[in-house]
């Protein structure tokens, strides 16, 4: 019975009329090449760390534009900083630095 | 009044416009680096998106050639042309000179060079090939013995090597790629009918007329798997057989696989041989490379220099057909400009 | 007693330097750790404080590391180093000769010619006084070098010199004005009493010609005095804070402290000892429209003031050029790297390093790196020769890659970098090998360094000489010309340069560029800097390139899969791994044997017994 009713009903739909900008915004201007990625994959294919667990840097900055905090606070824990990342990406983008800075900036002041 | 047009590049754009230029009075010279004509056309076996035979498609080209009209010089390639009194001097290496009224640049492109791209292993690993080179196999209608005896089993084909790549210096689209990649698929399939065929794209670029068509077939018919990844890094096993790393980005998981075979779809950068040309004429280029045109939109045939004009893919990667009708564009803006100049 | 007020600024200024000294090098010293005093104690008396005062002498004197750059540069900062501190230890001998006893008031050295107007009659003291006229004149044509390069910097060997705050310029003015201020003073004395020699009597005479030079020798006193005083007051809060504390920080060098990760003791030391020569500018190799005081010298100003330099921090490429440079000797990458540590908190999921599966009974351990993925030719290569060796090997990371730790800790993470570095350690012990081969200067740094693991570390560039030279692989000399391109962290930072040009010189020719050894330039490629744009990044790569080609080589050789692709991208030449051309070269047996080593090069080593 709990399963219907007028309770709040969870979606499943994301509403991208209610991103939060602010986290794209920060690191925007931190590492303006974000706004360059075009989701290619490389970065995660070639990841170290995604050998071994789910840590996807190609979602990592997607989840930033979206504006997915919680996500991301978690799982750029799982870095190396090794830099393959950005050393394959063709549009240039600085992935290990996007990457360093959502660290110390949920380091310092956590979102 | 009979004037001199020189058309450097005996490719397929060249040889379409020399025959446009055929029925004008004026005297057309083909100026051919190699020693014969055709271009990169000669070494194609099918076209897409139809499977037109490269083969007759060049004949046809070239059917007015026997006739010596144009004039075609074999092994000759331009060092430098220069503007003198009102017509263009265009040198060759050999020595010789060749006063022109007026200069039409046929002179192509150049397929991006893969060892440039190490982590892919052309070059190290053997059974990494290029989609020239496979068209190559498909002319001969056999595959080499090191690929599983002639009969690769899984075949992986990667798009966008060398294009939309800052890292390898180019960050244009070659546009023709992707069909390219759908139709050597097919062809794959259609040649070895126990092979799977793999694809690892960004983008599927199937802008032109019966591309998308095409590609559904591939899906359809021939049952070819396409990953949406671009493809990080190859790697070889102890027996040649290759295992490539990419990301399924539409699963969003990172993904590797072995394969008989790799093949790398190369992009098309500007050709090298025209940099003794551009440079002496001081011939502005595109951030791409590629030679700039008077205006993109209404004079794209036309350069900034009088007399010099532009067709094929010297100025922009351009599939045949549109090769073709460029150049017969061409052709006419350099009819039209020889008049207006004779009557001033 | 010999007195007069005037001397009371100087006094002052010097009794105010003294203090300060004493709390902050007490300070550091505090800083320094457990066991310091007595570590002090011990090397006190020991040949490193010889060892000591001969570094002070040659570098803090006369200069000689500034000589190596540019002659005129050496001789303007010898002249005043030298020349000042010959000027205050002859006069003291001066003054004790003259008195016959050697203390005096402290202050009567420096102020001789005022006190003691008789004019010297004896041969000594007329040599005293011709010396001690020489040591001005030696010193004032410094200054005059000095104020020179204020206005043209490049007739010393500079393109760029350091722009100076207010303060530094205050203190600067003060110091040029000592020593004319010093000449005027003992000249106008002599002018009347003649008691100078061949510099300042002239001057006196010709002055006394002209001026009342009874009357204006004192307030000449008092400005020298002045200026002295108030040059030492300023001293600790000026770039001339290094003309003390450089000399302590040899001795402390020489007495075996290191710098550590913290800014204290020695680092402290450090950050006082540049005397923002400037000389670091000019090696920088980042675009410097670009990156306006963002160099050393500027970073060190910031950390010295205490300022928040995170940003700063994040924008080197760690490539040490300017430490290769510095006449200080200061170990300026580590002051980057160590003002990287993030202030809240920064930690590694260990699951990004889990452990690797080895078996046992191998011989030699290969790791090719993180990067060696993405340049396959020189795993490749490695393999085909480790093969051809008949030795017992593992390649560590053919399957996976993993990452050894070291770009954590260049951005400034070291306790993290030794977290996830262990999979890598326990692979090593677990393996049972004796060598450990690795292609990239970077993993070998971490290695060699960080590591402390029980098992021969080597550069597969020393590897492969090794190998080459003991015969268990052969290789078939060519005619090919090479450029050798040294990488930042196996040249600099490891002091290995000469055994890849070995291998070269069996392969081919080696051609020789400028900017090679200690001071070859960076591919661009360092994983060492955060923040560089990757169009930045090619402007240093492309140039680099240029520069190796200049000779049009066949190929550019180079020791490290970073340098490799750097250089490729826009290198007109081939650029190629050391591995791979030692490979190409091999020549490979036609039936198989096994070749056995004749003696375990880690028992050599006293490794394994």
């Amino acid at each position: 019975m709990s399963k219907w009713g007028f309770t709040a009903i969870k979606t499943n739909q994301s509403d991208l009329d209610l991103v939060d900008h602010g986290l794209i915004a920060t690191i925007g201007n931190l590492e303006p090449s974000i706004f360059w990625c075009i989701g290619c994959g490389s970065c995660s294919a070639t990841c170290t760390s995604a050998q071994f667990n789910n840590f996807n840097p190609r979602r990592i900055i997607h989840a930033i534009r979206s504006g997915h905090v919680k996500y991301i606070t978690d799982e750029v824990d799982k870095c190396l900083l090794c830099g393959k990342c950005q050393m394959v990406c063709p549009r240039h983008v600085n992935t290990r630095n996007i990457i360093l800075n959502v660290k110390q900036i949920t380091g310092q002041n956590a979102i | 009044m009979n004037k001199t047009i020189v058309i450097v590049g005996g490719g397929p754009a060249g040889l379409e416009a020399a025959a446009a230029l055929g029925s004008s009075p004026h005297h057309v010279l083909i100026l051919e680096k190699e020693h014969e004509t055709g271009g990169k056309l000669k070494n194609w076996h099918h076209l897409f998106p139809n499977f037109a035979d490269a083969f007759e498609i060049l004949k046809s080209l070239e059917k007015t050639l026997p006739l010596n009209n144009p004039e075609v010089k074999y092994d000759s390639n331009v060092c430098k042309i220069e503007q003198m009194d009102g017509k263009l001097l265009v040198l060759l290496n050999k020595g010789e000179k060749i006063n022109a009224d007026a200069v039409l640049l046929a002179t192509g492109f150049d397929l991006f060079d893969a060892h440039k791209k190490e982590e892919y292993g052309y070059g190290i690993y053997k059974n990494v090939v290029t989609s020239f080179e496979l068209e190559e196999m498909f002319k001969i209608g056999s595959f080499p013995d090191h690929l599983k005896d002639g009969m690769p089993k899984k075949i992986a084909m990667v798009h966008c090597v060398g294009s939309r790549d800052k890292k390898a210096g180019n960050l244009h689209c070659s546009k023709l790629c992707c069909i390219t990649g759908v139709k050597q698929a097919i062809e794959l399939r259609k040649h070895l009918p126990n092979s799977s065929v793999y694809n690892f794209y960004m983008d599927l670029r199937m802008y032109g007329q019966h591309f998308e068509e095409l590609y559904q077939e591939a899906q359809e018919d021939y049952g070819i798997t396409f990953i949406r990844g671009r493809v990080s890094e190859i790697a070889e096993n102890s027996e040649g057989s290759l295992q490539v790393k990419a990301e399924d980005t539409l699963s969003g998981r990172p993904m590797k696989m072995v394969f008989d075979m790799v093949v790398l779809l190369l992009g098309m950068t500007p050709a090298s041989s025209t940099t003794p040309i551009s440079v002496s004429l001081g011939l502005p280029r595109t951030n791409a490379g590629f030679l700039s045109p008077l205006h993109q939109h209404i004079a794209a045939n036309e350069t900034c220099i009088p007399g010099l004009f532009l067709a094929g893919t010297c100025r922009e990667p351009l599939s045949l057909q549109e090769s073709i009708t460029d150049a017969r564009a061409a052709a006419f803006k350099i009819i039209e400009w020889l008049k207006l100049k004779d009557n001033n | 007693m010999r007195f007069d007020y005037f001397v009371v600024p100087f006094c002052f200024g010097f009794g105010y330097l003294i203090i300060i000294l004493v709390f902050k090098y007490g300070r550091w010293i505090r800083e320094l750790g457990e066991g310091t005093a007595l570590r002090i104690f011990k090397s006190l008396l020991s040949r490193k404080t010889l060892q000591a005062l001969s570094e002070i002498f040659l570098e803090c004197l006369v200069h000689r590391k500034v000589f190596r750059i540019n002659l005129l540069l050496g001789y303007m900062h010898m002249s005043l180093a030298l020349g000042w501190f010959l000027l205050i230890v002859i006069g003291k001998f001066e003054a004790s000769y003259f008195t016959g006893e050697f203390t005096n008031e402290f202050y009567f050295p420096i102020f001789f010619r005022f006190f003691e107007l008789n004019p010297h009659r004896t041969f000594a003291l007329q040599f005293f006084n011709a010396l001690m006229d020489l040591l001005l004149l030696f010193i004032l044509s410094g200054v005059a070098l000095a104020i020179y390069k204020r206005f043209k910097s490049s007739a010393m060997g500079m393109n760029s010199s350091t722009r100076h705050t207010s303060g530094d310029k205050w203190a600067l003015a003060l110091l040029w004005m000592i020593f004319p201020l010093r000449l005027l003073a003992e000249s106008l004395t002599a002018g009347f009493a003649g008691n100078g020699s061949f510099l300042t009597q002239p001057l006196g005479n010709l002055l006394g010609m002209i001026f009342p030079v009874r009357s204006l020798a004192t307030p000449f006193w008092w400005g020298y005095s002045i200026v002295l005083g108030g040059f030492m007051v300023a001293l600790p809060y000026s770039r001339y804070m290094h003309i003390p504390t450089e000399i302590f920080l040899i001795l402390l060098k020489n007495w075996g402290f290191r710098p550590g990760e913290s800014i204290s003791g020695v680092v402290a030391c450090e950050l006082y000892s540049c005397s923002r020569c400037g000389i670091c500018i000019d090696r920088c190799q980042m675009d410097p429209a670009i990156n306006k005081k963002n160099q050393m010298v500027y970073f060190l100003r910031e950390l010295r003031a205490g300022n928040e330099v995170t940003q700063m921090a994040h924008n080197c490429l760690l490539c040490g050029r300017c430490q290769e440079i510095c006449p200080v000797g200061l170990d300026l990458t580590n002051l980057r790297m160590i003002s990287r540590k993030p202030k809240g908190s920064f930690h590694i999921n260990p699951s990004s390093s889990p452990s690797i599966p080895v078996h046992s009974s191998t011989n030699v351990l290969y790791f090719a790196g993180c990067m060696g993925s993405l340049t396959p030719g020189i795993g490749r290569s490695m393999e085909v020769i480790l093969k051809e060796s008949g030795e017992n090997y593992l390649f560590l990371d053919k399957e996976k890659s993993y990452c050894c730790g070291r770009p954590l800790k260049l951005a400034g993470h070291m306790e993290e970098a030794e977290k996830i570095s262990q999979n890598i350690k326990e692979a090593i012990v677990s393996s049972g090998a004796h060598t450990l081969v690795t292609s990239c200067p970077i993993c070998y740094k971490s290695f060699k360094d960080d590591y402390r693991c029980n098992l021969r570390v080597l550069h597969h560039s020393e590897y492969l000489l090794e190998i080459i030279q003991s015969r268990l692989i052969l290789i078939e000399p060519g005619n090919q010309r090479f450029v050798y391109h040294d990488p930042c962290e196996l040249g600099r930072k490891s002091g290995i340069y000469n055994q890849p040009r070995e291998i070269l010189d069996l392969l081919g020719n080696i051609t020789n560029v400028e900017e090679a050894y200690g001071k070859s330039m960076c591919c661009g490629g360092s994983v060492g800097h955060l923040s560089i744009s990757m169009d930045e990044r090619e402007q240093i790569q492309k140039s680099t390139s240029i520069y190796l080609n200049q000779n049009n080589p066949d190929c550019i050789a180079t020791a490290c899969p970073l340098c490799k692709k750097s250089l490729a991208k826009y290198s007109e030449s081939q650029v190629k791994d050391i591995a791979e051309l030692v490979a190409e070269n091999m020549i490979q047996s036609n039936f198989k044997y096994h070749r056995t080593r004749k003696s375990n090069p880690a028992k050599v080593a006293g490794i394994v017994s």
